[in-house]
């Protein structure tokens, strides 16, 4: 009982392993958006709008993990997983939000109506960063994950979901690509 | 049935009722303020209600510091570092903003300006930006329809850019809101219409949207109810004070409620609406909230099947079939809309208020920017959204 005279830190194993949870999880929606928005014709037509340059970050309160993403020329470009200076800034106000989110059990919006998750920058392109959410998992999530993360699936062609899908899965995660 | 979780957070006091605002010196007291600036628009000083405040005010320990009186109906970057420049110079170390929802944003954004130290609003743009203790304000609403003196929301326009920067910040909340009978009497029944039709929109938006809750729930019944037992009388007789103050009341309460479960569809596309073709945004939410309710019918239907008894009363309610109530409280809405028409002229159509059919599809594409269509629980992309639009045209 010593160790609980105030003050002391509060330290959780629990929550060290959904950090790696969620970092990994991050790793694979920066990747997987990458692969997308190379790929899928409606996610680049949303990105077009965003110049070169073009930075969001997501990050989790209070010290990350961090996902940065950078507009290439036309295509997002995953910027690596440490905090940057961005146009837009997604924050999961704890980890327990970020992992309830990364791992499906809420959606985007749901999470945002929820005040879970705050946003720093432009309205109009934090919707259409929600839109392109959308589709990257729809890509990532099978149908039946998805549905409940997603008010309504991205109509995208059983073809080129399940094409894109392989690229992500096989080539966009592991490799980059 | 419960959300899994949910927020609700409503920090304002409020005074509501006859003298309200003689206790205006008490409460500024007890936040340590004595030289308030008063925030207004030409308008509100025109019809004296400025004169109305200071006389309630005289006798106090208090000194207005300064009057800020050229607030325009949109609310800019330019006019708030205006005011804040006022607010400086003067010495002051309070706000009363008295106007309707253009005023009460200004006073929001000199508050953003002055306990922020900065001239840039567009570096606290978005949600939960904001660090700083604010000036303590006092919000007197003149119209009864935006909710904003109990709102954490502020829309400001940015000239430059031109674009319409949302702050929303827990620290934007006014201190006190103060509703007082002698504030709204001189509101003109076309106004009192389209405000009326705003708080509608605001409560049946937080009663079906995303976050709806308990709380906010209550909120919203509660100000369709006073809406629809009182917007009739108020609007054929102005002077009627307690129907001035069920609407007052009934805004307020819709504010409360959307601050915390936010708008969805209606006001994503009202928003566009007003920016692209300039219509007043209560008359946007009127022509379009019926319109909106069929669209979300799939996802919403017990909501509104619910909402049958405020929107239609008792009889009405106990003689609809359930089944068929969700429809009914469409219906209602419409009838509602159709009275307004013949009593004031409210436009019921987007044609009728002078929108261009060729900037439909302009409008589709602003609307689908809107933050509103995150909390809409039907998702709709830029064909639905005019599909919607042509039917409102």
């Amino acid at each position: 009982m010593a160790s609980m005279q105030p003050p002391f830190g509060i330290k959780s194993p629990a929550m060290k392993i959904k950090k790696i949870l969620c970092s990994v999880l991050l790793f694979c929606l920066g990747r997987g958006f990458q692969t997308v928005s190379g790929t899928d014709p409606d996610v680049r037509r949303e990105i077009e709008a965003w110049d070169e340059g073009f930075g969001i970050l997501f990050e989790v309160a209070p010290d990350g993990p961090f996902l940065s993403l950078r507009k290439g020329k036309d295509r997002m470009l995953f910027a690596g997983m440490k905090s940057a200076d961005a146009d837009m800034v997604v924050r999961f106000k704890n980890i327990e939000a970020a992992f309830m989110v990364l791992t499906a059990q809420s959606g985007t919006p749901r999470a945002f109506a929820e005040h879970r998750i705050s946003v720093r920058g432009h309205l109009p392109e934090a919707m259409r960063l929600i839109r392109c959410l959308n589709y990257v998992q729809y890509y990532l999530f099978p149908a039946f994950i998805a549905r409940r993360v997603i008010k309504r699936l991205p109509p995208i062609p059983a073809g080129r979901l399940f094409r894109g899908r392989a690229r992500v899965y096989l080539a966009g995660v592991p490799l980059g690509l | 049935m419960l959300p899994p979780y949910f927020q609700f957070y409503n920090p304002v006091k409020i005074l509501s009722g006859k003298r309200a605002l003689e206790n205006i010196p008490f409460e500024l007291e007890l936040l340590d303020a004595r030289r308030p600036m008063i925030v207004t628009d030409g308008g509100v000083l025109q019809a004296g209600l400025v004169d109305v405040l200071t006389a309630a005010l005289g006798g106090s320990h208090l000194t207005i510091g300064a009057v800020y009186d050229r607030t325009p109906p949109d609310s800019s970057n330019v006019v708030v570092n205006e005011a804040a420049a006022l607010f400086r110079e003067a010495g002051c170390d309070s706000l009363i903003a008295v106007g309707g929802g253009s005023v009460l944003d200004t006073a929001k954004g000199v508050n953003i300006v002055i306990s922020e130290g900065t001239t840039d609003l567009m570096r606290f743009i978005g949600a939960d930006r904001l660090t700083k203790p604010m000036m303590p304000m006092i919000a007197i609403p003149t119209t009864a329809g935006t909710g904003s003196e109990v709102t954490l929301v502020a829309v400001i326009a940015n000239e430059e850019k031109r674009c319409k920067m949302l702050f929303t910040s827990y620290l934007l909340f006014p201190r006190v809101a103060v509703l007082d009978p002698r504030m709204t009497l001189t509101v003109p029944p076309r106004i009192t219409a389209f405000t009326a039709m705003d708080a509608l929109t605001h409560a049946v938006e937080a009663y079906s949207c995303l976050q709806k809750n308990p709380l906010s729930d209550a909120y919203a019944w509660a100000a369709i109810d006073l809406v629809r037992r009182y917007v009739v009388s108020a609007v054929m007789d102005g002077k009627n004070e307690e129907a001035r103050m069920a609407l007052a009341n009934a805004a307020l309460m819709a504010g409360c409620a959307f601050s915390n479960s936010m708008v969805g569809l209606v006001h994503g596309i009202g928003h566009a609406v007003g920016a692209i073709s300039r219509v007043p945004h209560g008359l946007a939410m009127a022509i379009l909230l019926p319109w909106c309710m069929e669209y979300n019918m799939g996802k919403c239907a017990p909501y509104y099947g619910e909402l049958l008894l405020p929107l239609a009363g008792p009889d009405e309610y106990l003689n609809t079939d359930p089944e068929k109530r969700a429809g009914s409280s469409v219906a209602a809405v419409r009838e509602l809309n159709a009275r307004l028409n013949k009593l004031t002229g409210m436009p019921l159509t987007l044609k009728d208020c002078g929108v261009k059919r060729e900037s439909l599809p302009d409008i589709a594409r602003t609307a689908l920017g809107d933050g509103a269509l995150v909390f809409n629980p039907e998702e709709s992309d830029y064909e639905e959204i005019l599909g919607i639009l042509r039917k409102a045209y």
